[in-house]
């Protein structure tokens, strides 16, 4: 569906055209707003005050750039202002309270999944919070070193430099991860042996 | 030596985006119909609002016109009373003038009140109203 089309349509009255840009972004806007709070409950409400807004203030999106950037930027500075979160400083957020969602109808493939998103989350949850942002919005999108920029504030050498570092982390916790997984499970192997 | 490393950062990078990727949420069921009917609500409000203001222009206009109809009838049944009872030569006294002024006063000041109770009452219902908020900041 044509993006200009349906913003065009929102603004000459037909609001139930706000819809396919619900059903479109929400997932997204769901995932940055959780990983700047670190709430489900406040992330939902972060969400429907950034649309709120975005429907507000659709006069004013320019169509140079994708309504998905612009929307994230609200959903952005909403989270932080909600917050009052530091984004670019290096604390470190709570642990998860995901529940995985199962997609698929092969159990073996529900759990391999679950655990998989387990893991990214757990992993995620424990580094800073732009860090983790930054790393959402650059793989799970494919969005552009510019339109990270955009949507975070920051110029593109510095989400460059953050990127690299975020990464670097993302791959050492990963590997720990993996061997504290690996070890715990030769510890359990261990003592069904020794019964 | 230096393509293999090309091919391992590429492997890497695509197995970072779906192990990312993998730990997307999923928004709530209800979410979209909350935000959807937010929405709505506001829009109707908006609409509400906005069908009020030429309402309350045209009300301050009507209330103009009937203020100062009444007022040029009170005069002019003054000036046809004064006319009758005491003839052509009253109307260039001061006594006549000063009954016109306070007349013309009189209705002048009814009709600011009116003006004034429009204008606070407009006020208030503009604060029960949402306030509207600038998207991004």
């Amino acid at each position: 569906m044509d993006e200009r089309l349906c913003v065009q349509q929102v603004l000459s009255g037909n609001t139930s055209a706000f819809a396919y840009f619900v059903e479109t972004y929400q997932d997204m806007a769901m995932t940055i707003a959780l990983r700047i709070c670190g709430n489900r409950q406040d992330a939902e409400d972060i969400v429907q005050e950034s649309y709120l807004k975005a429907f507000r203030n659709l006069h004013s999106f320019r169509s140079d750039s994708k309504f998905s950037t612009w929307l994230y930027r609200i959903v952005y500075n909403t989270a932080v202002t909600h917050t009052r979160a530091r984004m670019w400083t290096a604390d470190y957020g709570k642990e998860a309270e995901e529940v995985p969602a199962l997609s698929s109808d092969n159990p073996e493939l529900q759990m391999e999944e679950a655990e998989k998103k387990e893991m990214v989350t757990e992993i995620l949850d424990r580094m800073s919070k732009g860090d983790a942002l930054l790393l959402t919005l650059y793989y799970m999108e494919d969005h552009s070193v510019k339109e990270v920029a955009k949507i975070t504030g920051l110029n593109e050498s510095n989400v460059k430099v953050k990127l690299f570092r975020a990464r670097k982390v993302f791959k050492e916790r990963l590997f720990n991860y993996l061997r504290c997984d690996r070890k715990k499970c030769c510890k359990e192997t261990g003592i069904k042996n020794g019964r | 030596m230096e393509d293999k490393n090309r091919k391992n950062n590429l492997q890497e990078e695509e197995l970072m985006r779906e192990l990312i990727r993998s730990g997307k949420t999923q928004a709530s069921e209800n979410l979209k119909c909350r935000i959807m009917q937010q929405i709505q609500t506001e829009q109707a409000l908006t609409s509400r609002t906005e069908s009020f203001a030429p309402k309350r222009q045209e009300s301050i206009w009507g209330e103009f016109k009937t203020i100062f109809g009444i007022m040029y009838a009170v005069l002019a049944v003054v000036a046809a009373g004064t006319f009758f009872l005491k003839g052509k030569e009253f109307f260039l006294s001061v006594q006549f003038w000063n009954i016109v002024i306070v007349v013309a006063s009189v209705f002048s000041i009814f009709w600011m009140i009116t003006c004034l109770d429009s204008h606070l009452r407009e006020k208030k219902e503009k604060k029960l109203l949402p306030k509207k908020d600038k998207a991004g900041e």
